[in-house]
């Protein structure tokens, strides 16, 4: 860790020395050491037995390799609905948690109201309640006797009420409704950075408020919906808790899938390949998605 | 070459301005005319009112009372992108996810002009702040002084009826500031647009503009040439806030007509003629510029002779500063070009200096608080 002398400075000019610097290269394993740790041993090695179980012929006392349940799973159309609604689950709840978000995550970014912080904490409010008491609160409002057929009904709008649990879009209600503040943190976040000179700059150039918000803002903020998106859709597409309690097993997703096979009926090769399917698929749309917006995030 | 027929140039007329924030009253009552083609600066300390001023001209910000007017236009309920001005923010405010051209272009864009219409103008714009073949960068890719440029070019390509400029130049280095000074001078000039332009910097406004309108605590507090400015400021703030200047306490012992004499904390008297707003028995600061403290002036020159030690030298390249202790005390700062060279032959500390005050450059104000 010597100085560098003029001679060694002059020799080098093209490419200086690299010198490793002992201790910082230790001081920096000392700190990544525990997460490395964590992740090596709680997912690394998990998923690596995971991977290998998917190709096994059986499980436990595997005799050979196979891809017999790929080509199972990926053929049976049982599989390939549950397949096709986990994405379209995590594609629709995405969707309407950014629309929902964005202008929430304005307010908190922008506002200078003494509210903010209520809202602040109204936003994270989903996150305070237990699974059980959220999926009660659901079922009050959505349940055949619940909030909405009530009122519907009352009014004379509909004679038998509408089936709202057990749905598609009761188990789309409860994933928004827990996954909201993760976007609005991500949006907010990257939105209270914009310097708002920017927005002021297209304004006196000309752009009303809807261009300015189009041409400037938003595609400012893209880092920030990108982020909360990628949040937001791996957790829905991997969610277990709220798809059976609000779709009271009749919106059976991947990860439900995995649990019946690998618990339920002891399928062990068959739940590795929904895992990996479940994991495969995921990267796919989060590529294709990051590919998107680095095309469009430009202009 | 973007250029505004002269005769297209509008003024921007400012009848007793008011701004709140909260309960603190940012802009009190500020009445400003600017004639069509001006380049005007408003100058004065941060929190004096005058970025908020030049932001209700572009309205950023609404006045909660008074009338601005932009042309023969009453525009306090007009939107600013409404307005057609032109605006060089402090840290230029280029899109950062669009080029240059795309920058340039943007408010042609929002005005829907045909695709060759925006091509040829931003072209031209380009070329007029000399960057020309660099629509296709990043901003993150060009230098200070070319974001600079490009913010330029980005406010006049619309022709915009008034150009402001909110501190245009405080985030370049010395050299690049100067040098910028001068293009933006020549680039107002060249393109014939109304102006104004808010700055801390006294140089700036000096060197930059037709008039200067002085600020303070939200009042405007002087208008005027940069050489009025400068030869006669109007109280003791602007002259202390534009150029160096010397003061010294005195008393005034008799005025006639408006020449006052006074007597000097140095225990000098002299009779200063157009002393205003002075009676006898006033305490006073007497506010002299350094270059004008002539050092050991010829016999019979007309000018007072004080006589002092020297106690301290500044030398700074081009000039040097005599710091002179003229009598229980007070000092008097005279500067004096180096012509010579050879800083030895200069006078060391301790030296008698003699030194000449012409009454007519020494100001006489009212002593502050």
């Amino acid at each position: 860790m010597g100085q560098l002398t003029p001679a060694l400075a002059g020799g080098a000019a093209a490419s200086p020395p690299r010198r490793i610097d002992t201790g910082k290269v230790l001081s920096l394993g000392a700190l990544l050491a525990p997460a490395v740790l964590l992740l090596a041993v709680g997912l690394l090695w998990p998923f690596l037995m995971m991977l290998r179980m998917s190709f096994l012929d059986r499980f436990p006392d595997p005799t050979g390799l196979t891809l017999e349940f790929y080509t199972a799973v990926l053929t049976d159309t049982y599989f390939l609905r549950i397949i096709g609604r986990t994405f379209a689950l995590g594609l629709v709840v995405t969707a309407i948690t950014a629309v929902v978000a964005y202008p929430v995550a304005w307010y908190l970014a922008r506002s200078r109201s003494r509210w903010k912080h209520l809202v602040f904490l109204g936003v994270i409010s989903p996150l305070m309640v237990s699974i059980i008491v959220r999926t009660i609160g659901w079922t009050i409002i959505l349940g055949n006797e619940g909030f909405i057929n009530a009122m519907l009904t009352s009014l004379g709008i509909i004679d038998t009420p509408l089936r709202l649990m057990q749905s598609f879009w009761s188990v789309v209600a409860g994933m928004v409704h827990i996954l909201i503040p993760f976007m609005v943190l991500s949006i907010a976040s990257v939105l209270g950075k914009i310097d708002p000179s920017y927005a002021e700059a297209a304004t006196v150039m000309g752009a009303n408020p809807v261009r300015t918000f189009l041409k400037v803002t938003l595609p400012l903020s893209v880092q920030g919906i990108a982020a909360g998106s990628v949040i937001v859709f791996c957790l829905t597409v991997g969610a277990y808790v709220t798809p059976v309690m609000l779709g009271r097993g009749q919106v059976n997703v991947l990860a439900v899938t995995i649990h019946e096979q690998m618990v339920v009926l002891v399928d062990w090769p068959t739940g590795a390949v929904v895992a990996m399917v479940l994991t495969a698929g995921t990267m796919v749309v989060l590529t294709l998605y990051g590919l998107f917006l680095r095309r469009h995030a430009q202009r | 070459m973007i250029k505004a027929n002269p005769s297209d140039a509008v003024g921007v007329d400012l009848r007793d301005v008011q701004k709140w924030y909260g309960s603190v009253l940012a802009v009190r009552g500020v009445s400003l005319a600017i004639a069509p083609g001006e380049m005007v600066c408003l100058l004065g300390p941060s929190g004096c009112g005058k970025t908020t001023t030049l932001r209700m001209i572009a309205g950023l910000e609404k006045p909660d009372a008074g009338d601005i007017r932009i042309g023969d236009t009453l525009v306090n309920a007009v939107s600013p992108w409404k307005r057609n001005i032109g605006m060089v923010f402090q840290n230029y405010a280029l899109f950062p996810h669009m080029t240059v051209h795309e920058n340039v272009a943007f408010g042609l864009t929002m005005r829907n002009r045909p695709a060759g219409e925006i091509r040829a103008a931003v072209e031209d714009a380009m070329a007029q702040v000399r960057l020309a073949g660099y629509g296709d960068r990043r901003p993150s890719q060009l230098s200070g002084g070319q974001r600079q440029r490009v913010a330029l070019a980005r406010a006049i390509v619309t022709k915009p009826n008034v150009l402001l400029l909110d501190e245009p130049l405080a985030a370049l280095d010395k050299k690049l500031r100067e040098q910028m000074q001068v293009e933006i001078r020549q680039l107002q000039r060249a393109v014939g647009i109304t102006t104004v332009f808010v700055t801390h910097d006294q140089e700036e406004a000096l060197t930059l503009a037709d008039r200067i309108v002085v600020m303070e605590e939200g009042q405007i507090v002087q208008i005027g040439s940069p050489a009025d400015v400068y030869e006669r400021p109007k109280s003791r703030f602007v002259s202390d806030f534009i150029g160096f200047t010397n003061a010294v306490g005195g008393k005034v012992v008799s005025v006639t007509g408006t020449t006052a004499r006074i007597e000097t904390a140095s225990g000098h008297s002299l009779d200063i003629p157009g002393a205003e707003g002075v009676a006898a028995g006033d305490e006073v600061d007497l506010v002299v510029r350094p270059e004008k403290v002539a050092i050991d002036p010829p016999e019979g020159s007309g000018c007072v002779v004080v006589e002092g030690d020297l106690v301290h030298t500044v030398y700074s390249g081009a000039v040097t500063y005599f710091h002179v202790d003229i009598g229980r005390g007070a000092i008097l700062i005279a500067m004096a070009p180096n012509a010579h060279g050879a800083a030895s032959a200069l006078p060391t500390s301790g030296a008698r200096l003699r030194l000449g005050l012409t009454p007519d450059t020494v100001l006489v104000f009212p002593r502050r608080g």
